[in-house]
C-alpha cells in the first residue's frame, strides 16, 4: 500500500485512526498497540503477502537477540558469549540483506569478472528491508552497549513495523519513538498535532503527486532515450530528475511526518532544504539527515570518526560514502555515485579555509551543479549510460526541445484553466514555469518542517491545505491514451 | 486552551472543505459521465465517445443496440448505419484499436451480459491472433470493467477525467457519435498512398519459395480456443467475421522477415476452428480480389486500408460474398499463400516508382 494511493487515504488511514483512539479511550493501551502492529503489518503485506514471514522473523529474532546481549541481563551471559551473539546478530541481519538485496549483483560481478555461469536467484527484494534492517541493527548494537529503550516484544514491534516510516524510512531510533508510544499521555486526541498532520499530509501528497509524478515523466523519458537527447533536452531531464528525487522523498517524508502526527507521534525530520546547502558537507547535514546519523553514528564514529588523524577521518569518510552508495541499490552506478561524493566531502574538507571565503552564490551553484551531475549518475542504469548522457550535454549538440518532454508538463487542469483565459497556446511554456517555481520552492520557500514549527491553524489556512488535498487525491488516478494506430 | 479551539476549528474547515470538494468533483463526474458508467447523457446531451477502452464497458451496459462491432483497427472505420440498414438491427461499435483475444472476447461478453445480441460484425486477424493472452500490449481501465464500486473512485475522483472530459462535456455540446465513433479515415487526408508503404517495406527481391511448415504455437491455440469457446456460448448469436484484406505489402514483409508461412498456418489453424461453429460466418475479402490488395494508394500503411475498402468488406459480408466455408478455405489458404509467393514484386515497385 503507499501513501499516495485513495485505499490508503480513504479507507486504511482513517480505520486504523479510529481503532487506535478507540482503543485507548477504553483504556486498552496495549490491545491499542497491538492494534497498530497488526495494522502496520497489513500495510506491510499490502504489497506483497509473502513479505510477512520475513519481517515477523526478522522482528522477533531481533528482540530476542537485543534480551541476550544486554549487559546484565538476567540471562547471565558473560561478555564473549554476548560479543559472539552480537557478531551473529549483525551477520544474519546484514546477510539478510545481502542475499535479498546484493546476492544477484554479486553473482553477475563474479560471472563477469571470472568468466562463471553462476544463476542468479532472482529474488523479491522485501520492501523496506533496508530501512528496517538499519533501524534493528541499531537496537541491538545499543542493547549491547546497555542503551536500548527498555520495551515490550509490542512496542519493539511497533518500533520496526510502525507503518509510517516503514517502507522508506526515516530512519528512527529506538529512544525517539519507543518513550513516544510508551507515554500514554500521547493516546488521547491532541486536536493541534491533528491539525499539523493535516497540513504536513496535504504538503507531502501534493509534492509527490503533482510536482514530483510529473518531473517523473521528462526523466523516465529522458533516461530511457539519451541518444539524440541534444543538449537543452538534457540538461531539461537532468534538472527534472533532481526536482523528482527530491520531491518525491521529501514529499514521502512529509506524508509521514503527518500521518505521525494524527497519531500525536513525532518522527525525526529527513529534509532540511538540502538544494539551499552552500557545500557538499552542507547538503549532507540536509538530505536524508536520518540515513547521514546512522551511518555518522554506528560506522563512522566505530571507526574512529575525525580522531585519528586526518588522513584516517578522510578514509573514514569515504567508508561511509562507499557504503550509501552501496546501500542505495545494487549497482555499480550508486557505489560510483557514493564515491563521488565522499571524494567532494574530502576535498571539502580540505580546502575548507578556501572555500569559506568563495561567495555564497558561487558556493551554492557549485554545490547545486555537483549535485544535479551526481543525480546523473545515480538515476542511469549503468555507468555507459551516464557517461552517454554526459556527453548529449557537453557536445553542445542544440537541438529543439522535445515535444514529449514539453508535454509532460502540461496537466490538465492547467490546460484547461488556460483554455478558459483563452491562453491555450501557452501550455508549452509550462515546462519553464515548472522549473523555475520549483527552483524557487526549493530555494526561498519554507520546508515542511519549518511550516509546521511556525504553524498557526487558521480557517484559510485549513481551506488552503483542504484544496491541496483534494487536488492531490484527484491526481491519484489518470487515463492513458492510445495513440497507436497499427492494428 | 484558546489554540485547542483553534486547532479544532482548523480541523473542522479542513474536513468539511475536502469533503465538500470531493463530492463536488466526484459529483460532477457522475452526473455527465463521460464514460457512460451509470448511465447515459441527460439534460438532452447526446452521447459522444472518443476513448475506446474507457468508454466501451459503459456503453456495453447502458447503450440501446442489439447488434454489436467488434475488433481492432480494422473495423474501426465501419459506419454502424450500414449495418443497420443492411441487416435491419441497431448496432454499437465496441472496437479496441490494438485489439488483443481478451478484448475482443470482453467486449462480446461485456455485450451478451447487456442481453442476448443478434450480430456480432468485425474482424479477427494478427493482432487478436498473436498477442500473447494474459499479457496484452495494452492495459485496461480494470475498474470500468469490473463489478466493484468501490474503485469507481478511480474514475469519479480523476483529474483527467474531470478536466478532460467532465468539463469540457459540461461547456461544450458535442454531437452524438456513436454510430460512426473512433473512425479514423479521413483524421489525416493526404496520408494515403503507395509512398507510405514503400518508405516501411522497400523492395527486398523476390520470394524465394519455401516448403517450410510452421507448428503452431501454444499460444495461438490457448487464444483460438477462447474466441471459439465465446462464439459456441452464445449460440442465438450469429458472428459475421473478416480476415482483414492487408495490402500484398504485408505479406511480402512478412515473407522478407521469414513470417509469413507462420501467418498461414495461424490463418489456415484459426480458420479451421472456427468454421466448426455454427453461428459463425468467415469471410475473406482478399480472396481473389488482387487488384484491391496491390492497389498501393488506398493504404495509409501496410495494413490499414481506406474507406472504400471497409465499405466492400461490408457489402461482401451482408451480400455473403467471399464466404469461408469447411469446402474452400484450404483453396483460399492456398491462393493467398500462392499469391504471396509468385507475386511479381519488381513490377509492382516499378510501376509506384
Amino acid at each position: 500500500m503507499l501513501y499516495n494511493s485513495y485505499i490508503f487515504i480513504l479507507a486504511y488511514l482513517p480505520i486504523v485512526l479510529i481503532g487506535w483512539y478507540v482503543l485507548n479511550k477504553l483504556k486498552v493501551y496495549n490491545a491499542a498497540l497491538g492494534w497498530l502492529v497488526i495494522s502496520s503489518l497489513f500495510f506491510y503485506g499490502y504489497f506483497n503477502w509473502s513479505y510477512l514471514p520475513i519481517i515477523i522473523i526478522s522482528v522477533i529474532a531481533n528482540y530476542i537477540l537485543s534480551m541476550l546481549i544486554r549487559p546484565n541481563a538476567k540471562y547471565g551471559l558473560d561478555n564473549k558469549i554476548r560479543k559472539l551473539f552480537l557478531i551473529l546478530g549483525l551477520l544474519g541481519n546484514i546477510g539478510a540483506l545481502f542475499y535479498y538485496k546484493y546476492f544477484d549483483f554479486f553473482i553477475q560481478n563474479i560471472n563477469a569478472v571470472f568468466k562463471t555461469d553462476f544463476t542468479m536467484l532472482n529474488l523479491l527484494l522485501p520492501l523496506g528491508i533496508s530501512f528496517f534492517t538499519f533501524q534493528q541493527v541499531s537496537y541491538i548494537v545499543d542493547s549491547y552497549k546497555g542503551r536500548q529503550s527498555k520495551c515490550s516484544i509490542l512496542e519493539y514491534s511497533l518500533f520496526v513495523t510502525y507503518f509510517p516510516q516503514l517502507i522508506a524510512g526515516p530512519i528512527v531510533l529506538h529512544s525517539e519513538v519507543i518513550p513516544q508510544f510508551q507515554n500514554v499521555k500521547n493516546r488521547s486526541f491532541n486536536s493541534d498535532s491533528f491539525a499539523k498532520g493535516l497540513c504536513a499530509f496535504s504538503i507531502g501528497l501534493a509534492k509527490k503527486v503533482l510536482v514530483a509524478d510529473t518531473f517523473a515523466k521528462v526523466a523516465d523519458y529522458g533516461f530511457s532515450h539519451i541518444e539524440g537527447l541534444g543538449t537543452a533536452n538534457a540538461l531539461i531531464v537532468m534538472l527534472s530528475y533532481t526536482f523528482q528525487i527530491y520531491f518525491d522523498f521529501s514529499g514521502y517524508c512529509d506524508m509521514a511526518t503527518g500521518i505521525g502526527k494524527f497519531f500525536n507521534i513525532d518522527l525525526p525530520m529527513n529534509f532540511n532544504s538540502p538544494y539551499k546547502a552552500v557545500t557538499i558537507t552542507d547538503f549532507w547535514k540536509r538530505w536524508h539527515m536520518t540515513m547521514t546519523r546512522f551511518f555518522t553514528t554506528y560506522i563512522y564514529i566505530p571507526l574512529g570518526g575525525s580522531r585519528n588523524g586526518k588522513i584516517r577521518t578522510y578514509i573514514n569518510v569515504m567508508i561511509v560514502f562507499l557504503v550509501s552508495g552501496l546501500w542505495h541499490g545494487a549497482n555499480w552506478t550508486f557505489i560510483l555515485w557514493g564515491g563521488v561524493h565522499g571524494i567532494a566531502n574530502v576535498l571539502t574538507r580540505i580546502f575548507k579555509d578556501r572555500i569559506d571565503k568563495w561567495h555564497a552564490a558561487f558556493s551554492w551553484l557549485c554545490t547545486f551543479v555537483f549535485v544535479n551531475v551526481t543525480w546523473v549518475i545515480f538515476r542511469a542504469d549503468s555507468i555507459a549510460s551516464a557517461v552517454r548522457f554526459f556527453k548529449e550535454i557537453v557536445w553542445l549538440n542544440i537541438t529543439p526541445l522535445l515535444s514529449d518532454i514539453k508535454s509532460a508538463f502540461i496537466l490538465p487542469e492547467f490546460k484547461f484553466a488556460l483554455e478558459q483565459i483563452g491562453k491555450g497556446g501557452y501550455t508549452y511554456c509550462l515546462w519553464a514555469v515548472f522549473i523555475v517555481l520549483a527552483l524557487g520552492v526549493c530555494l526561498q520557500a519554507k520546508n515542511t518542517n519549518e511550516r509546521l514549527d511556525s504553524f498557526k491553524p487558521t480557517a484559510v489556512n485549513a481551506g488552503i491545505c483542504a484544496v491541496v488535498l483534494v487536488w492531490g487525491i484527484m491526481s491519484l488516478s489518470g487515463i492513458s491514451t492510445f495513440l497507436y494506430w497499427n492494428f | 486552551m484558546e489554540e485547542k479551539k483553534q486547532s479544532r476549528k482548523y480541523i473542522i474547515v479542513f474536513v468539511i472543505t475536502a469533503f465538500l470538494g470531493l463530492m463536488i468533483t466526484a459529483g460532477l463526474t457522475f452526473v455527465i459521465d463521460p464514460y457512460f458508467q451509470y448511465h447515459m447523457p441527460w439534460f438532452g446531451k447526446e452521447a459522444y465517445a472518443n476513448n475506446e477502452r474507457y468508454s466501451n464497458p459503459g456503453l456495453a451496459k447502458n447503450a440501446e443496440y442489439d447488434s454489436v462491432i467488434v475488433g481492432s483497427s480494422m473495423s474501426e472505420n465501419f459506419n454502424c448505419n450500414w449495418f443497420d440498414e443492411g441487416y435491419c438491427v441497431n448496432t454499437l461499435k465496441l472496437t479496441y484499436s490494438g485489439c488483443s483475444a481478451q478484448d475482443w472476447v470482453n467486449a462480446v461478453t461485456m455485450a451478451e451480459e447487456r442481453q442476448n445480441v443478434k450480430y456480432v460484425f468485425g474482424n479477427i486477424d494478427m493482432s487478436v491472433l498473436v498477442q500473447e493472452y494474459g499479457k496484452e500490449r495494452y492495459k485496461l481501465p480494470e475498474y470500468l470493467y469490473d463489478k466493484n464500486y468501490f474503485n469507481d473512485v478511480y474514475y469519479l475522483l480523476n483529474k483527467d477525467v474531470l478536466f478532460e472530459e467532465t468539463m469540457n462535456r459540461l461547456q461544450y455540446n458535442y454531437k452524438g457519435n456513436l454510430k460512426n465513433a473512433h473512425a479514423w479515415y479521413d483524421l489525416k487526408k493526404g496520408e494515403y498512398g503507395h509512398k507510405y508503404l514503400m518508405e516501411r517495406r522497400g523492395y527486398n527481391g523476390e520470394i524465394k519459395n519455401t516448403t517450410n511448415k510452421e507448428r503452431i504455437d501454444d499460444n495461438t491455440i490457448r487464444v483460438v480456443a477462447q474466441i471459439k469457446e465465446t462464439i459456441l456460448k452464445y449460440p442465438d448469436t450469429t458472428f459475421e467475421i473478416f480476415y482483414s484484406p492487408y495490402s500484398i505489402l504485408y505479406f511480402y514483409n512478412k515473407a522478407v522477415n521469414g513470417e509469413f508461412e507462420k501467418l498461414v498456418e495461424i490463418y489456415r489453424y484459426s480458420i479451421k476452428e472456427l468454421l466448426e461453429c455454427e453461428n459463425c460466418n468467415i469471410y475473406f475479402p482478399a480472396y481473389n480480389n488482387i487488384e484491391m490488395i496491390t492497389d498501393l494508394d488506398s493504404y495509409k500503411d501496410l495494413e490499414h486500408y481506406d474507406i472504400d475498402i471497409q465499405y466492400l468488406i461490408f457489402e461482401e459480408m451482408r451480400d455473403g460474398v467471399n464466404m469461408v466455408t469447411k469446402e474452400n478455405y484450404t483453396d483460399i489458404i492456398n491462393w493467398l499463400r500462392n499469391t504471396v509467393m509468385n507475386y511479381n514484386y519488381k513490377e509492382l515497385y516499378e510501376k509506384y516508382r
